[in-house]
């Protein structure tokens, strides 16, 4: 999922809040210890992000870090070895 | 005192909904044709829905005609399980020829070998029918750059997030016409009212936001809005995702990394389990390991079942021009696997399968093909993943984005050609107000179920095993029971605080409408095909359901009323064997056992 933005990289143009399909990141308006405010970009709902790396992709400043490795929903993933031979057979 | 929305409000001849492929075909033509267009998105043009990722596209190498035909029929009928319109896959074939030349006009980036020349080549699972690669995601941008040099006539609105349909009589199912829509944008939540004389669904699939497909803003809002509006729905029992492309980090289970390209992992890679057994010949003994997404993830839960899992995919014999040929085809792939420190040399992959309700081949809002992918709601079409495809693949090939290209170049035609001869859209403001009160309501609430903890609950009943892998008819209806009232109890106290959980709260509601209807088509359906396995008819059963299930409303209620429609068969050049064909898919013992003493 989407791990970091870099603010010293991010120059706050906003393509990465415009091509987020679910919605996961925002402008936000962060200011410097000179006192000047500048907007940046932020990641204001992490457990939204589906990994599909297109923020990263439009990122002209390649100023955001993606991983692969996803926290996946666990009621869907449960089709494990141990799930099945356990919980499910319990279940049924 | 009510509150009083400001609405923005626009009127077009041709309101588009949602742009994949088929969206941006319908705005192109209907704006060629003439006619005042509008076209709003969710998310943002070319960063929405499965044309991120799509990277192939059905194309035939030139016009189909006279025998050659019957062939590129008749393996479409084979791996679509025989459930599939004969007449609607000729005109795939047909027409797909020429949309992609127009597509190749446009400019698109297919792959072109070293000559120059376009790169056709055959897809899995087929024997003539060949296809173009290119990424979608460059597609759409072209799209979008061919869509922004047409100022006039053509306006595109992207961030909203359309609610609901508006209608003549401003009844919902409606007995009058689509007029339009009401939406908010997602950003500020400022309501929109679209006037429309004609209305194009293209909303895509449907996932439980698994964070797996890149699609988890496709929750089956379309499905949804059409149903309430009375639009007839086919195929919805064939709503099953089956997947199997998730790998562990080593040594961190719970990380984890969903792959694309995995036609090409099944090319170079073994299947085997625990035991270093390759199993997949004993679950699909004409296809193999080269089966579709649905038996492949079968296998692999069998195998876990009967423990004799976890199941691993091999690629340590897989030559470095194998891997190097991955790797440039799906670049992420290559990627994970660096981060992840795998090397496919050396290393098994632990094989991750998932089945819950959503998209895999077809199911949706039924068209008619003869009326231009019109709906049964006048004034409304459907084209690509939202509308019923009457040709279901199984996951062995999807020429999904073809069928969306061919369907949004008609339905956009259609929509044009008639727009001068519709009156003037009159929207009725009570209605709209219903439609925004709805939405907004969740910001007035005290009790604090959050719409994260709603996703959580339909993602736990719909991928729950004994349901997603066994079905009988009752743990179907359990199932719908379950879905329908989490969708009357949480959502009536779910509370959001800001526009981004409105947003989900609204996709949980039209999620679980369109996930209940897959079930009443479920459990209508008593025999097993395709996506659909049910161990109480472990059988494809070609003497009695050659026919679609048909879900629609009639009254205020929501239950459907359900109908059969039979294939015409008979007048089809591909002969279809009669009887009843088992179903391979081994139950466990314990399994059996557990059922037989209940």
């Amino acid at each position: 999922m989407i791990e970091r933005i870099d603010l010293e990289l991010c120059d706050g143009c906003n393509l990465c809040v415009e091509s987020c399909p679910t919605d996961v990141l925002k402008m936000m308006e962060v200011g410097n210890s000179w006192g000047e405010q500048t907007w940046k970009a932020t990641i204001a709902y992490p457990n939204d992000c589906h990994n599909c790396r297109l923020c990263a992709i439009d990122c002209h400043v390649d100023a955001i870090t993606v991983t692969h490795g996803i926290t996946l929903p666990q009621p869907l993933f449960a089709y494990t070895k141990e799930v099945l031979n356990e919980d499910v057979t319990a279940k049924v | 005192m009510p509150i009083v929305y400001q609405s923005r409000e626009y009127t077009t001849d041709v309101l588009v909904i949602g742009c994949g492929m088929g969206g941006a075909r319908a705005t192109l033509r209907a704006h060629e044709l003439g006619a005042d267009v509008i076209l709003v998105e969710k998310a943002a043009i070319g960063r929405a829905g499965p044309m991120t990722y799509v990277h192939t596209q059905y194309a035939p190498p030139r016009l189909i005609e006279g025998s050659e035909l019957y062939d590129w029929i008749e393996e479409m009928v084979l791996s679509s399980n025989y459930i599939v319109d004969q007449d609607a896959v000729k005109m795939l074939v047909h027409d797909a020829y020429y949309r992609m030349q127009e597509l190749i006009d446009l400019g698109l980036p297919f792959a072109r070998n070293a000559d120059g020349n376009l790169e056709y080549f055959v897809l899995r699972g087929h024997k003539v029918g060949t296809c173009l690669a290119a990424d979608g995601r460059a597609c759409m941008d072209r799209l979008h750059h061919v869509m922004r040099q047409k100022p006039d006539r053509l306006r595109i609105v992207e961030k909203v997030q359309v609610l609901d349909l508006l209608t003549s009589d401003a009844a919902l199912p409606t007995n009058g016409r689509v007029v339009g829509a009401v939406g908010v944008n997602t950003q500020t939540g400022a309501p929109c009212v679209f006037k429309a004389k004609q209305v194009i669904f293209n909303t895509g699939p449907i996932y439980p936001k698994m964070h797996y497909c890149f699609a988890d803003h496709c929750t089956g809002e379309g499905h949804a809005m059409a149903y309430r509006a009375g639009a007839r729905m086919t195929g919805m029992e064939f709503l099953t995702f089956c997947g199997w492309g998730i790998f562990n980090k080593p040594g961190e289970r719970e990380k984890k990394f969903a792959t694309g390209g995995q036609a090409k992992l099944q090319k170079i890679g073994h299947f085997i389990n625990a035991r270093g057994e390759r199993f997949m010949d004993k679950y699909d003994p004409v296809w193999g390991e080269q089966t579709g997404l649905v038996p492949m993830a079968r296998g692999i839960i069998s195998e876990n079942l009967e423990g004799r899992g976890p199941c691993y995919l091999d690629m340590r014999q897989a030559t470095d021009e194998q891997l190097a040929h991955l790797y440039a085809a799906v670049p992420s792939t290559g990627r994970s696997f660096k981060e992840f420190g795998l090397d496919p040399h050396r290393d098994l992959l632990e094989l991750n399968p998932v089945v819950t309700i959503g998209s895999q081949s077809s199911g949706g809002i039924e068209v008619d093909l003869e009326h231009h992918e019109s709906t049964t709601v006048k004034g409304l079409y459907a084209v690509g993943y939202c509308s019923h495809n009457p040709h279901m693949m199984s996951g062995i090939s999807v020429p999904i984005t073809t069928w969306s290209n061919i369907g949004g170049y008609r339905a956009g035609e259609a929509a044009a050609r008639q727009a001068p001869e519709l009156p003037s859209p009159v929207v009725d403001s009570g209605q709209v107000r219903a439609a925004l009160d709805a939405f907004f309501s969740p910001t007035r609430r005290v009790r604090q179920v959050r719409p994260g903890q709603v996703w959580a609950q339909i993602q736990a009943l719909t991928a729950d095993p004994p349901f997603a892998l066994f079905k009988t008819e009752k743990r179907i209806l359990e199932t719908r029971d379950k879905l329908l009232a989490l969708g009357q109890e949480m959502l009536a106290q779910v509370y959001a605080p800001d526009i981004h959980e409105l947003v989900k709260v609204n996709e949980a509601k039209c999620y679980i409408q369109t996930a209940a209807l897959a079930c009443e088509a479920m459990a209508a359906r008593r025999e097993s095909r395709g996506e659909l396995f049910r161990i109480d008819y472990p059988y494809m059963d070609n003497d009695n359901w050659l026919k679609w299930v048909l879900l629609q409303r009639t009254g205020a209620q929501m239950t459907p009323a359900v109908t059969f429609r039979d294939l015409p068969v008979a007048d089809w050049p591909v002969k279809i064997a009669r009887g009843k064909i088992p179903v391979a898919y081994p139950v466990p013992d314990r399994f059996k056992e557990r059922e037989a003493a209940a």
